[in-house]
């Protein structure tokens, strides 16, 4: 499938998406007034991935996010929402990764992990200065 | 504390303020002491504010070299009192109407020497293009420097990279001390030998009044301008540099920033719009034990019924509930239409630790001016 590349801007983050090197990660700040046309074309590509890929090992999905902010946070819900009613949940790994020092981004997470039921791993980075 | 009790019955600050910087078009408005690092913040901020295609780089480098010098006396002569009291904190602005732009500063100075700085200034403002060059020369060979290294050259630096004359008036604060307002038009064109264009006293009373409403509210920087994702991260650059200590703190302030911001971006009504953006008022003030941020702008009428239900709702649940009603919001793509999200305010009341204070005003029978405060405890 073709690989979904976006280049870190402003307010959005860097996502990747390769089937080809299984890398699906999303890094950085998340704040655009309105996130739903930077990640329309990201569901749209993780519905059709899980659709159509014969998909037989782990799928880790990774997100560092350095700041994101609620209307972001709605999309990413949505995303993970898809994962989840999808056939193959089963294979489908969330590697949240947070600065210790930063309580938001770990309870952002914890707000997905609760109620989403999918494989969470939550993991500390080195802390940065934002 | 019942949630009636946090509404203020129309103190009507924020929209005194409001109308008073829009009048005046102020883009940004800083109050407070200007250290080196603030001064070099505060420039970073204003020039990215200038940077847009339109303005002629000429143009931007005589802001940049105004803004440069007016702070920088500020800076040096605000130290001359022992007067380091919030209520005498210097101010800076910055005015764009168009394309011109006018610099407005002000700070303390002692009633003893408005005699010279008046003879100063009337002798720059009497000097012509070519005659100010060469005095500038003149002072700065033979000039008598004082002890803050000021024999005016500040003044003639500001007259001639401005071309325009200086603007200024005192305000009387006591028997010792007055503020100091000094405005100059930044012309883009250079002006013909002796045909400097005379700025108005108006702009200077307004903008002192302005001061005034600062220095009751302790507000420390008001940003005035177009509400877009652009202008969000210039705010958030100069709030990074500029509260350097607290890391926790500076973190909670920039993401009740954030949401305040794009707030004002989805739901401010189009009474007031440009091209850019929405428009409103954003502003920061502290006290000794807390950090307000406040927004105000214009909302439609038939909008306020549900708004002030929302807030008293968010305003009344607990840290759980909160939480709760969070993840059930989230996760409720029927409302997925990013404007109703309501995920705005709840994040406000969780991340701020403090109920949300508001206001609702009437201006007519379409539109209100809402105002909404949060706190942020600086313990």
């Amino acid at each position: 499938m073709e690989t979904l590349f976006i280049e870190a801007g402003k307010h959005t983050p860097e996502v990747l998406l390769s089937t080809e090197t299984e890398t699906y990660s999303f890094s950085g700040k998340s704040f655009p007034v309105n996130p739903l046309p930077f990640y329309e074309p990201i569901i749209e590509w993780f519905e059709y991935f899980l659709k159509t890929e014969k998909i037989t090992k782990e799928i880790i999905v990774k997100f560092e996010f350095d700041y994101i902010n609620t209307a972001s946070s709605k999309q990413i819900a949505m995303l993970l929402s898809i994962m989840e009613s999808s056939p193959v949940n089963n294979y489908i790994k969330i590697k949240w990764h947070y600065d210790p020092h930063d309580a938001d981004i770990l309870e952002t997470g914890l707000r997905f992990s609760e109620p989403i039921k999918l494989n969470f791993e939550f993991i500390t980075i080195e802390s940065k200065s934002r | 504390m019942s949630t009636e009790l946090l509404i203020k019955k129309h103190d009507g600050i924020t929209l005194k303020l409001f109308d008073a910087i829009q009048q005046e078009k102020l883009s940004y408005v800083y109050r407070g002491k200007f250290t080196t690092n603030f001064t070099k913040n505060i420039i970073a901020l204003a020039q990215s504010n200038i940077k847009e295609e339109e303005t002629p780089n000429r143009l931007k480098r005589k802001v940049y070299h105004v803004m440069v010098e007016g702070i920088q006396n500020i800076s040096k002569h605000q130290a001359s009192n022992n007067n380091s009291s919030t209520e005498f904190y210097g101010l800076f602005t910055l005015k764009k109407d168009h394309s011109r732009y006018f610099i407005t500063t002000g700070n303390l100075i002692e009633n003893e020497n408005i005699g010279t700085l008046t003879e100063k200034i009337n002798k720059v403002n009497n000097l012509g293009k070519d005659q100010l060059k060469k005095y500038h020369k003149e002072i700065l060979w033979n000039g008598e420097i004082s002890e803050k290294g000021g024999a005016g050259l500040g003044l003639i630096e500001i007259a001639r990279w401005a071309g325009s004359k200086l603007n200024y008036y005192f305000k009387e604060l006591s028997n010792n001390l007055s503020f100091f307002y000094l405005q100059t038009e930044i012309v883009a064109t250079q002006p013909d030998e002796n045909e400097f264009r005379t700025n108005d006293l108006n702009s200077l009373l307004n903008i002192s009044e302005i001061h005034t409403l600062l220095n009751q509210g302790n507000v420390l920087i008001v940003f005035n301008n177009i509400f877009n994702d652009d202008s969000l991260l210039d705010m958030l650059d100069f709030l990074e540099n500029q509260m350097s200590d607290n890391n926790k703190l500076k973190r909670q302030i920039f993401n009740v920033m954030v949401e305040l911001f794009q707030n004002i971006t989805k739901h401010a009504s189009d009474y007031l719009i440009s091209e850019e953006g929405k428009c409103g008022i954003f502003y920061i003030s502290e006290n000794e034990n807390e950090f307000i941020l406040t927004t105000g702008n214009y909302i439609l009428s038939n909008e306020v019924r549900s708004l002030r239900g929302r807030i008293f709702y968010v305003n009344n649940l607990d840290n759980e509930m909160l939480v709760n009603f969070f993840s059930k919001r989230l996760f409720d793509f029927e409302i997925n239409t990013n404007k109703s999200s309501g995920l705005g305010l709840i994040d406000l009341r969780i991340k701020s630790g403090n109920k949300l204070t508001f206001d609702f005003q009437k201006i007519n029978d379409d539109y209100y001016f809402y105002t909404l405060k949060v706190k942020i405890s600086k313990q």
